[in-house]
């Protein structure tokens, strides 16, 4: 009876997750922009849709149940489990149309296989610890968000993987209070899970540019002596109005043919009202041969850390050279 | 403690609750681009964009293409020249489409520059793949020899659930 009860909370519990996941997962649409679903909104296709979508999910982790209720002790079979659950949800078509090229299927890995990874193991550890209801509970109701909502945010893969990582390690942590581990014992604990989880929303919205600042990795020479390739550049966005107010010295980041580039500005150019910028690589004998316009601008150099970008150059030059 | 769970729980559908009225007030002024790519299962897009058939003296620029949209900018020489661009789409996805929105603006440029497209197929099954065309022409009839030889066009083509 106690049991019952504990189970009944949790699932309360998790229905108030899964409606505040959606929530913010939506809002994130306010940052990046919105997209229109491509499911059919008729009131025949929704229904087919849901039960399309809801019926395996329950038949998944009734499954996954039953094989966790012969092996609830058994730490070994648990994760052979999970693997399996792995294995059998993996979109093997998306996979197969990703791996025809590197850059699509890192970041197929990155917005799809990592989660999908990380929420297997986090639906077992539900699962194991109290019931599956709380994992049915809440892949029904991302579910149904997806298929009845007419607009969604429209999220490039690192924000996808970001939030998905993110919202798996906050769930698990929750629920794992929830279960009763270390709510008294451990609140040195609790505080750093907390830190880490702030700053990696953080560390995530800093690096979709949430910010006034945002970082840039440096692939090229061209700046020596002022920075290198590898490093990171932080710059400042800056106001639409004092665009066209960039002191001469200054190191801007422009965009031109889909590339970012930090160079110095050597001269301003102001026809009939319209500024442009020369600009220059420090280390460069002659100035860049296109002017800059002042919509290409997207900030100004504010410091740089040296060496940390090595990953991103690395990762760059595999997927382009 | 059962009430005070009540409360979250009809808290949080007051908040999507008014979320969808502040949604349907401010429709208009939401950013809304294309169609959300959602997993692998739904996949629609454009593959490839080039130019098949170009008059002599003709330029068709480097058309471009993203998985929704395409874009080019042709400059024809002379009346009756004409650039032909065939576009191919592809619904890589598991989920059976339907066309749904087929827009081509065209940028300010010469009034003599013209162009025309193939119809697209309305249905596009999972794995299947199509192709259309765009014609710009330069209008045969035409007598005088415009300052401007330049159009550009951008294209819209969106699918969705059949």
């Amino acid at each position: 009876m106690a049991m019952e009860k504990v189970k009944k909370e949790n699932s309360i519990y998790m229905l108030i997750i899964s409606i505040i996941y959606i929530l913010i997962n939506f809002s994130f649409g306010f940052f990046c922009g919105f997209a229109r679903s491509p499911y059919n909104h008729d009131i025949l296709a929704i229904l087919k849709n849901v039960i399309v979508k809801i019926l395996p999910i329950i038949g998944i982790e009734l499954a996954r149940a039953v094989l966790i209720n012969k092996n609830r002790n058994n730490k070994r079979n648990l994760i052979i489990i999970t693997i399996l659950f792995i294995l059998l949800e993996i979109n093997y078509h998306a996979m197969i149309n990703a791996y025809k090229d590197k850059q699509d299927f890192f970041e197929y890995v990155c917005k799809s296989l990592i989660p999908l990874v990380m929420y297997s193991c986090l639906y077992t550890y539900l699962t194991a610890k109290c019931s599956c209801l709380l994992p049915i509970i809440f892949r029904s109701i991302k579910q149904i968000s997806i298929l009845i909502l007419p607009i969604l945010p429209n999220m490039d893969w690192f924000m996808q993987g970001s939030i998905e990582a993110i919202s798996v390690t906050i769930i698990a942590i929750l629920f794992q209070y929830s279960f009763g581990k270390n709510v008294k014992t451990n609140k040195l604990l609790g505080a750093s899970h907390l830190i880490v989880i702030l700053i990696s929303i953080l560390l995530v919205c800093f690096m979709l540019g949430m910010f006034k600042y945002e970082p840039i990795t440096i692939l090229s020479n061209s700046m020596e002596p002022a920075f290198e390739r590898a490093d990171v550049v932080i710059y400042k966005k800056i106001d639409e109005k004092q665009l066209g107010e960039i002191p001469i010295g200054s190191i801007i980041i422009y965009s031109t043919d889909g590339k970012n580039i930090a160079h110095r500005i050597v001269d301003k150019i102001n026809e009939n009202g319209i500024i442009q910028y020369q600009t220059k690589g420090d280390r460069n004998n002659m100035a860049d041969r296109d002017l800059v316009q002042v919509e290409q601008i997207k900030g100004v150099y504010v410091f740089h850390i040296k060496y940390i970008g090595f990953p991103s150059v690395w990762l760059y030059e595999y997927f382009h050279i | 403690m059962k009430n005070k769970r009540g409360i979250i729980v009809g808290t949080l559908l007051l908040i999507i609750l008014l979320m969808t009225v502040a949604y349907s007030a401010f429709a208009t002024q939401l950013n809304v681009n294309g169609v959300a790519e959602i997993t692998g299962e739904w996949d629609v897009k454009i593959t490839n964009i080039e130019a098949i058939e170009i008059s002599n003296g003709c330029d068709a620029g480097s058309p471009q293409h993203d998985d929704t949209t395409v874009s080019f900018n042709s400059k024809l020489e002379k009346p009756g020249d004409i650039i032909l661009y065939q576009i191919t789409v592809k619904n890589a996805g598991t989920i059976d489409a339907v066309l749904d929105t087929v827009v081509f603006k065209t940028e300010e440029g010469s009034d003599a520059i013209d162009y025309e497209t193939t119809e697209l197929k309305k249905e596009l099954n999972a794995g299947e793949e199509t192709t259309f065309n765009v014609k710009v022409k330069y209008d045969a009839d035409s007598t005088e020899v415009p300052e401007i030889k330049t159009k550009a066009i951008t294209g819209i083509i969106e699918y969705v659930q059949k």
